[in-house]
């Protein structure tokens, strides 16, 4: 019994010891930018050769985050981030593949309006990183290391 | 009298050896300067620690680099000494405002009796302590002792019902750990003969306590552990039970007193460890001050430790603790010292007892 409360005081302490060395998951977001995966689902992007107005987006779009506008005689999709909830809908029944999902996940603003993207706002693809910024690749959070999230 | 001789006997008073010697003793090393840098280092260390432990990062802005969050608690101490100091209506005033106050002092007073290492001066041997007396191990545990009486006046003294639990329990506590802190201090006073810690560090020399007394090594580390609070004895403040016990009611430079006067007791103890267990300031190569200091740093860390690994014991688990298991241990050592000292006296540094 007496070993047994003695393993008890012990193991832990042993534990807590080998923690103090072991990786950390937590990444330092402003800094460090954890890369995403090819199939993730930002904001979607889109590109204005390929767009032929036809306005499948907008009627497929559950939240109606997509309304259509004219420029110059022509229909093009403008796109509300405040409504989207990225379903991916509208790049996934886009007949000439125009929108794509890869806009990234910073879409916070500090004013409501900026939250609306018209076309020719929505045809940017976001900016790399700015120079502080460095990429964490994906592998090295692999479950390799031991230790799983949560 | 003209000013040439006020200021050559200013000079000749204050300008000498002794003096600055005696200040540096009182400001700098074991004196002012010391517990309060530990203060402030010892809170970050303790936050990075229990972030390491528990997988996560830890603070990270308030510092340069690796050390970001060291001047948080300046910060934090900065802003609590601008804040309003809130009286209950129910509290004893004089003893509420006084009381937290007290805490600082005594636990500072416990630190002037604390040498840590011969002072490198011409002449006979002179030690860093601020203040000498034969019988230093007796006057720091009695300063410690007053700690708790301290807790229980103050937890009446607020006059609410978390504070008044709190303070129950703290003297509950006391119970616990004082007889086993007592009992294995007096494992060590009697293997050396002296109350003088000076004296007790100089006949490790060879061995130290913690080779030559494990038990009593044990049981003088988990009593420190209860009297200072710390996590598997945080019973008197237990944050989810009795939202912060006798300490509940503190606001502004009380809440800053109580929490240094923690952090200086948490000083004085892993120096009280160091000096009596792990041969003080006695070791090759380097100079003794930085011995005692790697020391002191390895016993701070595994008192830190307990925080973020142990659950906090009930309070009968505390007492059967005490009484039914440090008690009989530091006895058990008793034991084994006089049967040392009847069948192999040469183990011990000093004979007593006749040989």
């Amino acid at each position: 019994m007496v070993f047994s409360w003695i393993v008890s005081i012990l193991r832990p302490l042993g534990m807590a010891f080998r923690h103090i060395f072991k990786y950390r998951f937590t990444v330092k977001y402003p800094y460090y930018v954890l890369e995403t995966s090819e199939r993730y689902r930002g904001r979607p992007v889109l590109d204005l050769a390929k767009c032929v107005g036809c306005g499948v987006c907008a009627t497929i779009c559950p939240n109606k985050a997509i309304t259509m506008v004219n420029i110059e005689n022509r229909r093009y999709p403008q796109f509300d981030a405040g409504r989207c909830c990225f379903c991916g809908f509208c790049a996934y029944f886009c007949l000439t593949s125009a929108l794509k999902m890869n806009g990234g996940y910073e879409l916070s603003e500090y004013d409501k309006s900026n939250l609306i993207y018209p076309p020719e706002k929505l045809v940017k693809v976001p900016p790399p990183p700015p120079e502080r910024k460095k990429v964490v690749k994906l592998k090295k959070l692999s479950l390799s290391t031991g230790v799983t999230h949560g | 009298m003209n000013i040439e001789t006020i200021i050559e006997s200013l000079v000749a008073l204050f300008i000498n050896r002794p003096f600055i010697e005696m200040l540096i003793k009182v400001l700098i090393f074991p004196g002012l300067m010391f517990p309060l840098l530990f203060v402030v280092f010892a809170v970050w260390f303790e936050r990075k620690l229990m972030a390491k432990i528990h997988l996560r990062i830890g603070p990270l802005h308030v510092g340069p680099g690796p050390l970001g969050g060291i001047f948080q608690l300046i910060a934090d101490a900065l802003k609590l000494l601008q804040k309003e100091i809130i009286v209950p209506y129910n509290a004893h005033k004089i003893l509420y405002n006084i009381l937290p106050l007290a805490m600082p002092m005594i636990s500072l007073a416990a630190m002037a009796f604390i040498p840590v290492a011969p002072f490198p001066s011409v002449g006979p041997v002179d030690y860093l302590v601020v203040f000498y007396t034969p019988y230093s191990i007796l006057v720091v545990l009695a300063l410690f002792a007053i700690h708790p009486f301290l807790v229980i006046g103050v937890g009446w003294a607020s006059g609410s019902k978390y504070t008044t639990m709190g303070a129950l329990r703290a003297a509950y506590q006391l119970l616990a750990y004082e007889v086993p802190v007592m009992l294995s201090a007096a494992c060590v006073v009697m293997v050396t003969g002296s109350f003088d810690l000076i004296k007790i560090v100089e006949s490790q020399a060879n061995i130290w306590y913690i080779l030559l007394l494990p038990i009593a090594f044990l049981v003088f580390f988990v009593s420190m552990m209860a009297e200072l609070g710390r996590r598997p004895f945080d019973i008197p403040h237990a944050e989810q039970e009795i939202v912060y016990g006798w300490a509940t009611e503190f606001t502004g430079v009380h809440y800053v007193c109580v929490m240094f006067a923690e952090y200086v007791n948490l000083c004085v103890a892993s120096c009280l460890v160091t000096l009596l267990f792990l041969g003080g300031w006695l070791g090759p190569v380097l100079p003794p001050a930085a011995w005692f200091l790697i020391k002191f740093g390895i016993v701070v860390v595994f008192f830190l430790m307990g925080r973020g690994v142990y659950p906090r014991l009930r309070i009968d688990q505390l007492l059967n603790a005490g009484w039914r298991i440090l008690i009989p241990l530091a006895l058990i050592q008793i034991f084994i010292i006089l049967v040392l000292a009847k069948f192999a006296p040469w183990i011990l540094p000093v004979t007593f007892l006749g040989g």
